[in-house]
């Protein structure tokens, strides 16, 4: 029978000896993993826009967005309602901050250019 | 990412990185685990083509089994040892029907030693411990090669094997008995004559 320390020695030699697959089988085994490979993972993708809808498309990018368009968008309104409004509509919120008489003073900011808005 | 970074990363999170789509993962997978697999299969199996058709099997596993992988659950080494435990099992036993494996289809071992004599001297060697791992019954050459060849401690051998810590080492010890008793007769085959003798002269 072949000793122990013979045996060890044999098991030992052939732990350390490392089998290395030949290019052929590596070149196999990284095809498979190719093929089945799941895809990395993309954005879906939107038709592609042209003219004016692409236009758009930049110009709510460029403004900040959805969000940001919307708040722009009711700004606007808000000032122009305040600007075509009937002011008597404002009065009952100016009598409660100032009261039944409100003064106004009237104060000449360009005097220098008054001269532009007279005629002859 | 750099090369020596990647080195540092582990089996799991390339797998994770592959399931993602990761290029190169593959191939630093391909790397690292591959010569094992190779490694062990050829010494289950006394095969060398058989083996890396078992080796190709197995490493195609690992890829469709990368998206469900459970983090933590086991190591993929464990798991790959195992697949490759029971895809060479399963080969063995439809083999028992044919022929044999002939001197011819004993697996070819890179020699590492500089002489060209030792080198011949140690391909032999190898030769003849993988006709004499083949002659054992297959659990207790699955243990030996896993507890002598490639080094796994015996609760790993155990998750392999689906056994017991017992069983596994009394597979071991039988295993190595034998295999002692199988490769006596060759003891000028294994290049140990002299050394006997030198020992016995001394």
């Amino acid at each position: 029978m072949v000793d122990d320390l013979d045996l060890d020695a044999l098991l030992a030699e052939a732990a350390a000896t490392r089998l290395e697959p030949s290019a052929a089988l590596t070149a196999r085994i990284l095809g498979d993993a190719a093929a089945v490979q799941p895809p990395l993972p993309r954005a879906p993708a939107g038709r592609p826009r042209y003219g004016f809808w692409r236009w758009a498309s930049d110009l709510v990018a460029g403004l900040g967005g959805g969000p940001a368009l919307a708040g722009l968008s009711l700004a606007g309104v808000t000032g122009l309602v305040l600007g075509v409004a009937d002011p008597t509509a404002l009065q009952s919120i100016t009598t409660l901050i100032g009261g039944e008489t409100t003064l106004v003073a009237q104060m000449d900011l360009l005097p220098a250019t008054d001269i532009l808005w007279t005629e002859n | 990412m750099p090369r020596d970074t990647m080195d540092e990363v582990s089996d799991e999170t390339l797998l994770r990185l592959y399931a993602n789509g990761d290029a190169t993962a593959a191939r630093l997978l391909t790397a690292r685990l591959s010569p094992r697999v190779l490694g062990y299969a050829t010494r289950l199996l006394a095969d060398r083509a058989e083996a890396e058709d078992i080796t190709q099997e197995a490493m195609m596993r690992l890829w469709r089994i990368a998206p469900q992988w459970r983090t933590g659950e086991a190591q993929i080494s464990t798991w790959l040892y195992r697949v490759v435990t029971n895809l060479c099992s399963d080969l063995k036993r439809s083999r028992r029907t044919r022929a044999g494996v002939g001197l011819d289809d004993a697996p070819e071992v890179a020699a590492a030693t500089a002489s060209a004599v030792a080198s011949l001297m140690q391909a032999d060697r190898m030769t003849a411990l993988h006709r004499a791992l083949d002659q054992l019954p297959d659990r207790q050459r699955q243990a030996v090669v896993l507890r002598h060849i490639e080094g796994l401690a015996n609760p790993e051998i155990a998750q392999i094997m689906e056994l017991g810590i017992e069983a596994v080492e009394s597979l071991t010890a039988r295993g190595k008995r034998t295999l002692a008793a199988i490769l006596a007769g060759r003891k000028a085959e294994l290049g140990y004559e002299d050394d006997a003798d030198e020992r016995e002269a001394v």
